[in-house]
């Protein structure tokens, strides 16, 4: 177990202790390291000023794979074992840029220069990725800029895709493979300094036995939720016992059954290329939870233990009859999903557990899936009302219906009476008229100021509505 | 005149301070770190509305770390004129004093109280948690018309009703009443201009140390020059022992224009500890206490004839103030905008009154374009509701009263002399390039989705404004570069760039060779900093000038260096040359063999005027009912800036403007909750564009070159915002205009506009 620090940075291999396991990236980039090309826009993870990547060694593909973070809500103890990738790695100096710097230069994809290197970070983290130029609104939607309005820097994301690899940026990845390839086997990190720990085990076992050891600690994933409350509301986290070493919790596979089970540790990005084998309806869904910067930070398991009411996750796994799975030192349960939920941010999770796993059960073939988010703005923005709605339309009839929302009550919540109007009943006209007045037992939305009640509600019935009409119509047209 | 060609002059030169940024270089106010430095908290109201009933700081003083802890008495006491500046420009106004530090009353939530020094960042944080403030809370007002209606709590005992102030522009009232009994047709209509936060994605910062006598501030700024003759004033130290410094600024858009609190308290902190005291503002503290923009409630008359010719407008508008007076609150819903108030059409009487409303809530100033953005979007919206009223076209109703080519140069209604302008080509080229004779086929296959689709129109035209001076000296350094001082400050858009141009395109130094030296009051003895769309056209004269006193300074040392009678020398092409040889000496090389300082040169000028860019914005939308969610579908802007000297930062600028407007028209909205608390203060809760906003906007110049300065340019900083607001608006109601939804306001949110289609149906 180690009690040092150790990450690549700036050509260099660093090994850090007796900075606070709380201090975040970005304050130990910019004031304990002078390295101030990462700025500070927001420290809330919003603006993505603060985007650094992460590299990380595969040693099967002996390949390093990049991620592009928000150094303000990534705590320093998380890079334990990565290369930090940082704007003044990208160039040897003025003279010798990084082709998406120099595509940035030649589309004006900078004025005041504040959000640049943020960007420049997103479109290296796109570069490195090989992605396709059409994804270049999706790599950059965690990046807010005031002056360009954002056209000229989609230009030169077009424009970097198609560059050649840097050989200047290989010559520094042959570097950091270099110190990759030295490091000693992972037994997990044990990081103390003035009575503050942050404790991240290697496996499943060593993590359940330092949760019942700790009950005063704070379990952090991700730190996208944990982030803000240090940031934002200065709580104290004396002690933390991190996910993140636990390789049990990261897997995400299907089971011989059909059943996904993806891993309570398992961020948005990496559960999706499976997950979407489920519901590829729910491209868009995915696409605009929160940026690219958060989904490569946010574990599902931290949203769902979130339990916010206007979290993305919670209705689309509710609709999907997920159930999760906690486990203790004591053992393990399955919960179904819907009762995990109890009441306004809380849930049914013990003090000694842990969420391991979410298990998703293999869709039927004809089972209709749709995730819908209404929003002030399409990237990044909380959602006013989450509707998900699935069921299956079999000899005339509503079966399996699974409707669920989030922005329409305190917890995520299916609309237990709207499906039990739906349940069984014949797919007409006169039924849908039933369940979407039925809505009205089961939600008693808010007023925010993200939207009125009366919005919340009515919005909910006219997407109920859609989907219950082309319901009858499919229905319509399968009886002709 | 004729059209000048597209993008004739002025190449897409590549922007000098780019590789800086893109590499992070760029060196920002928080990047500057200074040995002993200590951090600077504000302790701020989390009240709208409270009497101070007592202060006690004395945890604050025990804590760790915390070095020193200031109220406004220990401000006062210590020395420091305890008031921050505004100018007055209504006739009747209210006069109440906005303090630094709060004295006694605190009128919104976010108001400075108190400051807290400490070695680290987090000591200063968590010692501001330890200070007692005993509150006795309000009532609160924050939004105009709850300000004005009887009854309300007075933010100020001194503006009874909460009128702030009362200023009445240019027109006569019994000409206007005659013009409005007398018209075929009077148009009316009630418009709200949404309050918005201005989010420079810099926030706000400040470092300030002493160096025996000397105060050194360094700090993000549109011009430095204010801050240092009021520094001097608040602290009480004499003008040349105040150096303010501006590094890059991350964005500004009027709203760093004026001074702040903490500009004051960080250099009243370091003088008081004699340590360098560093101040960031955080986003929540940014949103809370940067001056906000616009935020009106106008009511608007328009008079037509029968062949519904314009023949008077009539406008009456509230305008929030905030809770205090900022700098030129008073001046921006007034002067600035009664300016383009006729805007491009030929109006020959006009009457504009507006009284400012005192809220508790943050101070509002200049934003992007202040006043004229307001002015337009009231236009030109009123354009588009008065073409409906009459049953016109809009597009024809604006060419009916279009003021043509041949009326120029023209005096508005409010006094301005426009010099050229050729508003009809304009317009006509930007329904060509918006394809608008396939709109009906385009809103056939919409309405095939279930989808509302229509086209939106704005005609604008801008004033540029700001102080008349500028300076420029013009020095050969020891390594053989020139280096050039400006006044002005750039916020982003590219000045060492473009000044470059104008330098090397005078003098033949290659741009490279050529350094932009702003933002430091010591190197540079006057500035009008940024703002106003002023910067280049106030700048390249007064380069211009230096550039021509520098040649004929050279020419006889050139003449000495080429041994031959000065009258000999012509300078053209970038260098001196012999006539009838091809003999040839630059300025570089000339200066390089003299001694240091020889061709050293200062100009100045009081020359600049105002100029009038104009365009053409369309917007094309597309509405969904069930939702009230908008998608932006097309977006074409055709723009008039006289001559371009750089097509690729000018398009910049174009782009980033629309965006902005398009962020205040469709997402942005200023929400307060009954008791005064900010609700919207986060990124998460604010929303501003993101990539998916827009990311195509098809621009065009056609420049006809300005009269108004030797070079024939026009401004271009603020255009895009002054244009798309009522453009992306009229798309908006066109589109819902068959369901008779009433007058479509800003922030068209999904929302908002979905509870008033309800509401109509
Ligand atoms: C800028 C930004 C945008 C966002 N946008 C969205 C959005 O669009 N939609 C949305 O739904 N959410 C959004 N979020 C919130 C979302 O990122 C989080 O809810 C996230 O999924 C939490 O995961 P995490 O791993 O980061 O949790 P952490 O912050 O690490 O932890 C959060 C909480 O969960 C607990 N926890 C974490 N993992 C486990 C586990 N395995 N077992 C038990 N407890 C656990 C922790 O103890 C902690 O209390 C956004 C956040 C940010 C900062
Ligand atoms: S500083 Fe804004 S996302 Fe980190
Ligand atoms: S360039 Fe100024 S915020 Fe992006």
């Amino acid at each position: 177990m180690s009690t040092v620090l150790e990450f690549f940075l700036g050509g260099e291999p660093q090994r850090v202790e007796g900075v606070e396991p709380t201090t975040t990236l970005l304050d130990y980039l910019r004031d304990d390291r002078a390295l101030t090309g990462t700025k500070e826009g927001c420290n809330e993870g919003d603006c993505g000023a603060c985007t650094v990547l992460l590299g990380q060694y595969d040693p099967l593909g002996e390949a390093v794979t990049y991620r592009a973070v928000n150094a303000c809500i990534t705590l320093l103890p998380a890079v334990h074992r990565f290369w930090v990738v940082t704007v003044e790695d990208l160039s040897n100096g003025l003279d010798s840029l990084h082709p998406v710097q120099e595509a940035m230069v030649r589309r004006h994809g900078s004025q005041c220069g504040f959000c640049t290197p943020g960007f420049v970070m997103s479109l290296a983290a796109m570069h490195l990725d090989n992605a396709p130029a059409d994804q270049a609104e999706s790599y950059i939607a965690g990046n807010l800029c005031r002056c360009t309005g954002y056209g000229p820097i989609l230009e030169a994301a077009k424009d970097s895709v198609a560059a050649p690899k840097d050989p200047a940026f290989a010559a520094k990845e042959h570097q950091a493979v270099a110190w990759f390839r030295s490091l000693s086997i992972d037994t997990g990190l044990f990081y103390d300094v003035a009575q503050a720990t942050y404790d991240a085990p290697v496996g499943l076992k060593a993590l359940l036995q330092a949760r019942k050891d700790n009950p005063e600690a704070v379990l952090v994933a991700g730190t996208t939720e944990l982030g803000l409350w240090l940031n934002k509301d200065l709580q104290d986290f004396p002690k933390l016992i991190s996910t993140t070493r636990v390789p049990e919790m990261t897997a995400v596979a299907f089971q011989p059954d059909g059943t996904l089970v993806i891993g309570g540790g398992a961020t948005y990005e990496q559960a999706w290329p499976l997950l979407r084998q489920v519901i590829p309806e729910g491209q868009d869904w995915f696409e605009r939870f929160a940026s690219k910067q958060i989904r490569q930070q946010a574990t599902i398991g931290g949203n769902i233990v979130n339990a916010s009411p206007i979290g993305d996750g919670p209705p689309v796994f509710l609709a999907l009859n997920a159930s999760v799975e906690l486990a203790s030192v004591s053992g393990t349960r399955v919960l179904p999903l819907s009762e995990f939920f109890v009441g306004y941010k809380t849930t049914a999770l013990a003090a000694d557990e842990i969420l391991t796993a979410i298990h998703v059960p293999p869709r039927e073939n004809d089972q209709l899936f749709a995730a819908l988010k209404v929003s002030k703005r399409k990237d990044q923005d909380i959602s006013a009302v989450m509707a998900v709605f699935s069921w299956r339309l079999s000899e005339g009839c509503f079966r399996d219906v699974r409707i669920a929302f989030g922005g329409m009550s305190a917890t995520p919540m299916l609309a237990a009476f709207t499906n039990a109007v739906l349940e069984g009943a014949p797919v007409t006209e006169e039924t849908a008229q039933q369940a979407l007045a039925s809505l009205d037992d089961d939600f008693s939305p808010i007023d925010d100021l993200r939207a009125t009640a009366w919005y919340r509600m009515t919005v909910s019935q006219n997407l109920l509505q859609q989907a219950l009409a082309e319901a009858v119509e499919t229905a319509a047209e399968a009886a002709a | 005149m004729g059209i000048v060609e597209k993008f004739s002059t002025g190449a897409s030169v590549r922007r000098l301070e780019d590789e800086r940024f893109v590499t992070g270089q760029g060196q920002y106010t928080d990047d500057v770190n200074i040995d002993g430095q200590v951090y600077m908290v504000v302790v701020r109201s989390p009240f709208a509305h409270a009497i101070i009933k007592s202060i006690n700081t004395d945890d604050v003083k025990d804590a760790d770390g915390v070095l020193g802890v200031y109220t406004g008495a220990d401000f006062v006491a210590a020395g420091g004129a305890n008031k921050m500046p505004y100018a007055i420009v209504g006739q009747e106004s209210a006069k109440p004093d906005r303090t630094i530090l709060a004295d006694g009353r605190v009128r919104f939530a976010g108001e400075p109280v108190a400051i807290i020094v400490a070695e680290t960042q987090a000591q200063a944080e968590e010692a501001s948690e330890l200070i007692d403030v005993d509150y006795d809370i309000l009532d609160a007002v924050t939004d105009i018309e709850s300000a004005i209606a009887p009854d309300a709590p007075l933010v100020h005992d001194d503006a009874p009703g909460n009128i702030a102030f009362r200023w009445r522009g240019q027109g006569d009232d019994a000409q206007m009443e005659q013009i409005l009994s007398e018209a075929e047709t009077v148009v009316e209509m009630r418009l709200e201009n949404n309050r918005v936060i201005v989010v420079a994605m810099e926030p706000r910062a400040a470092v300030a140390h002493m160096d025996g006598d000397k105060l050194t501030v360094i700090t993000s700024t549109q011009g430095g020059w204010a801050l240092k003759d009021r520094l001097s004033a608040c602290l009480g130290l004499e003008k040349e022992n105040v150096r303010v410094v501006t590094p890059d600024v991350g964005g500004g858009f009027g709203m760093k224009a004026f001074t702040y609190p903490e500009q004051y308290l960080a250099p009243f902190a370091a003088i008081q500890l004699g340590r360098p005291v560093k101040w960031l503002a955080g986003r929540g503290e940014s949103m809370l206490s940067d001056n906000m923009g616009r935020d009106h409630i106008s009511n608007a008359k328009l008079a037509l004839d029968k062949d519904h010719r314009i023949t008077g407008i009539d406008i009456h508008s509230y305008a929030g103030m905030g809770a205090y007076f900022s700098q030129f609150a008073q001046g921006i819903p007034t002067m600035l905008q009664e300016k383009i108030l006729p805007g491009v059409y030929d109006i020959p009487a006009s009457r504009f009154r507006v009284d400012g409303v005192f809220t508790n809530s943050t101070q509002i100033d200049a934003y992007r374009g202040a006043g004229r953005p307001e002015g337009i979007y009231l236009l030109e919206r009123l354009m588009d509701v008065a073409a409906k009223h009459v049953g016109m076209d809009p597009i024809e109703f604006r060419s009916l009263n279009f003021i043509r080519p041949e009326q120029m140069p023209y005096k508005t209604a409010v006094g301005l002399t426009y010099d050229v302008g050729e508003f009809e080509k304009l317009m006509r080229a930007a329904l060509v390039k918006a394809d608008y004779d396939g709109l009906a086929k385009r809103q056939a296959a919409s309405a095939a989705k279930g989808l509302r689709r229509d086209m939106g129109l704005c005609y604008y035209v801008e004033c540029t404004l700001g102080a008349p001076h500028e300076d420029s000296t013009f020095t050969f350094n020891p390594t053989g570069q020139l280096e050039v001082t400006v006044g002005t400050q750039s916020n982003g858009q590219g000045h060492e760039t473009v000044y470059a141009q104008v330098v090397h395109e005078q003098t033949g130094v290659p741009i490279e060779d050529i350094v932009i030296v702003q933002g430091d009051t010591d190197r540079i003895k006057n500035g009008g900093g940024t703002g106003g769309s002023r910067s280049l056209i106030a700048q390249a004269i007064a380069m211009r000038a230096a550039a021509r006193a520098l040649i004929e300074k050279a020419q006889d040392h050139a003449a000495e260096k080429l041994e031959c009678a000065p009258e000999d020398l012509s300078f053209d092409d970038g260098a001196f040359r012999v006539s009838g040889t091809d003999i040839s000496l630059d300025l570089k090389t000339l200066a390089g063999g003299l001694p240091q300082g020889t061709l050293d040169v200062e100009a100045g000028h009081d020359d600049y005027t105002s100029t009038f860019p104009n365009g053409c914005h369309i917007a094309e939308v597309e509405v969904d009912e069930e939702t009230g969610v908008v998608t932006l579908e097309n977006y074409v802007v055709v723009d008039d800036f006289g001559l371009l000297y750089n097509p690729l930062v000018v398009q910049g600028q174009v782009h980033g403007g629309i965006v902005q407007g398009l962020g205040q028209a469709l997402m942005e909205r200023t929400v307060y909750d009954e008791t005064g608390q900010l609700l919207t203060g986060s990124f998460m809760d604010y929303t501003v564009p993101r990539a998916d906003t827009i990311s195509d906007i098809d621009f065009t110049h056609m420049g006809v070159k300005s009269l108004n300065n030797e070079m024939g340019i026009k401004g271009c900083g603020e255009a895009g915002t002054v244009g798309a607001c009522a453009a992306v608006m009229n798309a908006i109601q066109r589109a819902l205009d068959p369901l008779d939804v009433g007058f479509v306001d800003m922030p068209a949110t999904p929302d908002r506009l979905w509870r008033q289609i309800r509401a109509a149906s």
